[in-house]
C-alpha cells in the first residue's frame, strides 16, 4: 500500500541523519514535485498552520515551567512526598512518583520531568542503598507522566493537528494518569518489599505532614490554578499558559525571592529554543501532510480498511503496534504530527472518539520515551547519572509492561479516558 | 534520538581553524544571536499581552481584542528567528542511532548531506516563501481578524528565516570540510597510522 511505501522511505531518509524538520519538508516537497511538477504556494500552508493561537501555550507553559525550575520552587516538593511515603517499603521511589505525578503537571514534558526530579531523588535512592535499576527505571518511568497529565505540548500539538479539543484532551488524561501513577507507587512498593533490602522510616506525624504541604504548597498550586482555571471555564489553554506564566513569576519573584531578570531572559530564551524546534518540525510535517492529502492517501487509508473490515478496537489496535514500533525510533513529536492527519479521516470513519484515541497516543508515546533504541528518558537518565545503558534499559522494562496493560484497560474501558471530559465539558 | 552531533564530533571552536573561518563563525554567531535575542523578545511580548489580555477581560471586562491575533502572528516570528540558533547550537532533534556509529569520511559524507539537506529546506523557505509573500501583496490579503494588517509582511518572516539559516549551514560545511582536510592530511603526515578516522568528525 502506497502509506507504507511513503514511511517507509520516510523512516530511511530520517535515519540518514538529516534534522527531522528537513527530512519531512524535503520528502515531502520532492513528493509534490513529482505529483504536481511544482511546490506550489506550499510556505503559505506552513505559514498559516504555525501562525495558531493555540499553539501559543507551548512556549508559554514552557516558559511556566522553566521559571518554576530556575526559582527552585519544585525543590521542596520531593522532601514533601517523601514525608508522606517514607514508611512504605521504598518510600523513597514511591516520593519520586508521586513528585514527577505534580511536578507533570507544572511542566508539560516528560524530559523536563525525568531531569528535574532524577537530578534530586536519584542520589538519593542510591544513598539509601536502593538498586541501581529500581532509582533508573523509577525515575525514567514516573518522568514520563510529563506528556500525560495536563498541561502537555504533545497534546497541544495532537489537538491542534486534529481540531480536538485541548481542554478535553487535558482533562481525558487526568484519570489515566493517576491511573499511571497509582500502578508505578503499586509496583515500586511491591518490588521494594519483596527485595526487602531498603531502610524505612516511621510514619510521619500529621504535624510534620502539615508543614511540609505548608513548604511545598506553591509549587502544588500552580497545577490547581492552571488546570482549575481551564476547568473552571475561566481560561482557555492558551490564557491558562499565560495566567501560569505569571503566577510562577509572581511566586519565584515575591515569595521565594529566587528569580531575578536573568532567569526571566534565559526562560524566555529556552522557552524560544523548545518552540522553534518544535514548529519547525511542525512546518516539515504540514508540508508533509499537504502532500499526503494531496495524493489522497488519508482516502485511501479509510477504503482500505474499509475493505479489511478492521472495526473500531481493530483500527484502534493497529495503529497502536504500529505507533509503538515507531516510537523506538522516532521522537514523540514526529509521531503525532506525521501519523495523526493521515489517520484522522480514517478515526472520522469509524466515529473513534479524537480525545479517547489522543489519550492512548500519548501514553503509546510515554512508552517510546523509555523503549530503546531511542527512548528520550533514557538518554536523560544516562545524562544525569552515566550510568550503563544496558542497566537503565533493565530498570524501565518492568514499566513499558505496566503501562501496556494500562493502555490495553483504556482501549477496552473508553469511560476511564471519557468520563472526566464528559463530566466538566 | 538527539541533537546532531555530539560536542566531542563538533568542529565548532577547532583551535586549528583559519582565520578567515574564525570571522566568519564570530559574524554568523553574532547574527544568530541577535535574531534569537529578537525571538525570545517574542515570547515575553506575548506574555506580556496575554496577561494584559486576561486582566483585561476578567477585571475590567474591557478585552483586548487583538492581542489574540498578535501572539499568534508572533509563532513564525519566534520559530523562524530562533530557528538559526538552534542549528547553530546542533539543537535540532534527528534520528542517529545509526548515523552516530560512522566514522571517518562516512561521518564526513553524512554530516555534508545533512547540511545539504537543510540548505535546501532554506532555499525552498526563501524562493518559495518570497514568492507567496509577493503573490499576496499583489493581490492584497489582510490578515485574518480586528486588525486586518497586510499578510504578507508577516509571511515575509519565511523567506527572512531562511536567509538567516543560510550562512549557519555555510559555517557548518565550511566547519566539516575543514575538519575532513585537517583529518586527511594528518593522515598523508603520519602513513603509520592505524586508527582510520579516530579524529574524524
Amino acid at each position: 500500500m502506497i502509506i507504507f511505501a511513503i514511511l517507509i522511505t520516510l523512516l530511511i531518509l530520517l535515519f540518514t541523519g538529516v534534522p527531522i524538520f528537513a527530512g519531512l519538508t524535503l520528502f515531502g516537497g520532492a513528493l509534490l514535485l513529482m505529483t504536481q511538477g511544482n511546490f506550489g504556494p506550499i510556505t503559505d500552508v506552513v505559514f498559516h498552520e504555525v501562525n495558531r493561537y493555540l499553539l501559543v501555550a507551548i512556549p508559554l507553559f514552557g516558559f511556566m515551567a522553566n521559571i518554576m525550575i530556575r526559582g527552585r520552587v519544585v525543590d521542596d516538593l520531593y522532601d514533601t512526598a517523601y514525608t508522606f511515603t517514607r514508611h512504605l517499603p521504598g518510600g523513597l521511589a514511591v516520593a519520586t512518583i508521586l513528585a514527577c505525578t505534580i511536578f507533570a503537571a507544572i511542566s508539560g514534558s516528560s524530559v523536563a520531568t525525568a531531569m528535574t526530579i532524577g537530578a534530586v531523588a536519584i542520589p538519593q535512592m542510591l544513598r539509601f542503598g536502593y538498586d541501581e535499576r529500581l532509582a533508573y527505571g523509577v525515575v525514567a518511568a514516573g518522568g514520563t507522566l510529563g506528556i500525560l497529565i495536563p498541561p502537555s505540548g504533545p497534546m497541544i500539538l495532537y489537538g491542534v493537528t486534529t481540531d480536538t479539543s485541548i481542554g478535553g484532551l487535558f482533562m481525558g488524561g487526568i484519570i489515566p494518569g493517576a491511573v499511571l501513577a497509582g500502578v508505578f507507587i503499586l509496583w515500586a512498593v511491591v518490588r521494594s518489599a519483596l527485595s526487602g533490602n531498603m531502610q524505612r522510616e516511621k510514619m510521619a506525624s500529621l504535624r510534620e505532614m502539615v508543614i511540609a504541604l505548608r513548604k511545598s504548597f506553591w509549587s502544588i498550586l500552580m497545577p490547581v490554578f492552571v488546570l482549575g482555571g481551564m476547568y473552571a471555564g475561566i481560561f482557555t489553554a492558551t490564557e491558562a499558559a499565560a495566567a501560569g506564566a505569571w503566577l510562577a513569576l509572581i511566586i519565584t519573584i515575591f515569595i521565594y525571592r529566587t528569580v531575578g531578570w536573568r532567569d526571566i531572559w534565559f526562560s524566555a530564551q529556552e522557552s524560544a529554543r523548545m518552540s522553534a524546534m518544535l514548529f519547525m518540525i511542525l512546518a516539515g510535517a504540514t508540508v508533509f501532510s499537504h502532500v499526503l492529502t494531496k495524493m489522497r492517501v488519508p482516502q485511501q487509508l479509510v477504503e482500505s480498511l474499509v475493505a479489511a473490515d478492521l472495526g473500531t478496537i481493530g483500527f484502534v489496535i493497529v495503529m497502536m503496534v504500529m505507533i509503538l514500533i515507531l516510537g523506538m525510533f522516532l521522537e514523540s513529536v514526529a509521531i503525532i504530527l506525521i501519523t495523526a492527519p493521515v489517520i484522522l479521516p480514517a478515526m472520522i470513519h469509524l466515529g473513534i472518539d479524537p480525545v479517547w484515541y489522543g489519550v492512548l497516543l500519548v501514553v503509546n508515546l510515554e512508552m517510546a520515551m523509555i523503549t530503546p533504541p531511542v527512548g528520550m528518558n533514557l538518554f536523560t537518565i544516562k545524562a544525569i547519572t552515566a550510568a550503563p545503558m544496558g542497566r537503565i534499559v533493565a530498570g524501565s522494562a518492568p514499566y513499558v509492561v505496566l503501562m501496556l496493560v494500562v493502555m490495553i484497560l483504556l482501549i477496552a474501558f473508553p469511560q476511564i479516558v471519557l468520563w472526566l471530559p464528559s463530566r466538566l465539558m | 534520538m538527539s541533537t546532531p552531533l555530539s560536542d566531542t564530533r563538533s568542529p565548532v571552536g577547532h583551535p586549528d581553524l583559519p582565520e578567515p573561518l574564525r570571522h566568519f563563525e564570530r559574524g554568523v554567531t553574532f547574527l544568530v544571536n541577535l535574531a534569537f535575542g529578537l525571538a525570545t523578545i517574542c515570547v515575553l511580548v506575548d506574555l506580556f499581552l496575554l496577561g494584559a489580555s486576561v486582566v483585561a477581560r476578567y477585571m475590567i471586562t474591557r478585552p483586548i481584542t487583538w492581542s489574540d491575533e498578535i501572539v499568534a502572528l508572533s509563532l513564525t516570528a519566534i520559530t523562524m528567528l530562533a530557528a538559526p540558533k538552534v542549528l547553530l547550537d546542533k539543537g535540532h532533534i534527528e534520528v542517529d542511532i545509526l548515523t552516530e556509529q560512522a566514522q571517518g569520511t562516512l561521518a564526513i559524507v553524512i554530516r555534508l548531506w545533512s547540511s545539504l539537506a537543510v540548505l535546501a529546506v532554506a532555499l525552498l523557505l526563501i524562493f518559495n516563501g518570497w514568492f507567496t509573500a509577493m503573490f499576496s501583496r499583489m493581490i492584497g490579503l489582510l490578515t485574518e481578524g480586528y486588525l486586518e494588517l497586510p499578510l504578507w509582511i508577516f509571511q515575509l518572516l519565511l523567506p527572512l528565516g531562511g536567509v538567516l539559516l543560510l550562512p549557519v549551514i555555510l559555517l557548518q560545511i565550511a566547519q566539516t570540510l575543514f575538519v575532513w582536510r585537517s583529518t586527511t592530511s594528518t593522515k598523508t603526515a603520519s602513513p603509520d597510522t592505524t586508527d582510520e578516522g579516530s579524529n574524524a568528525p
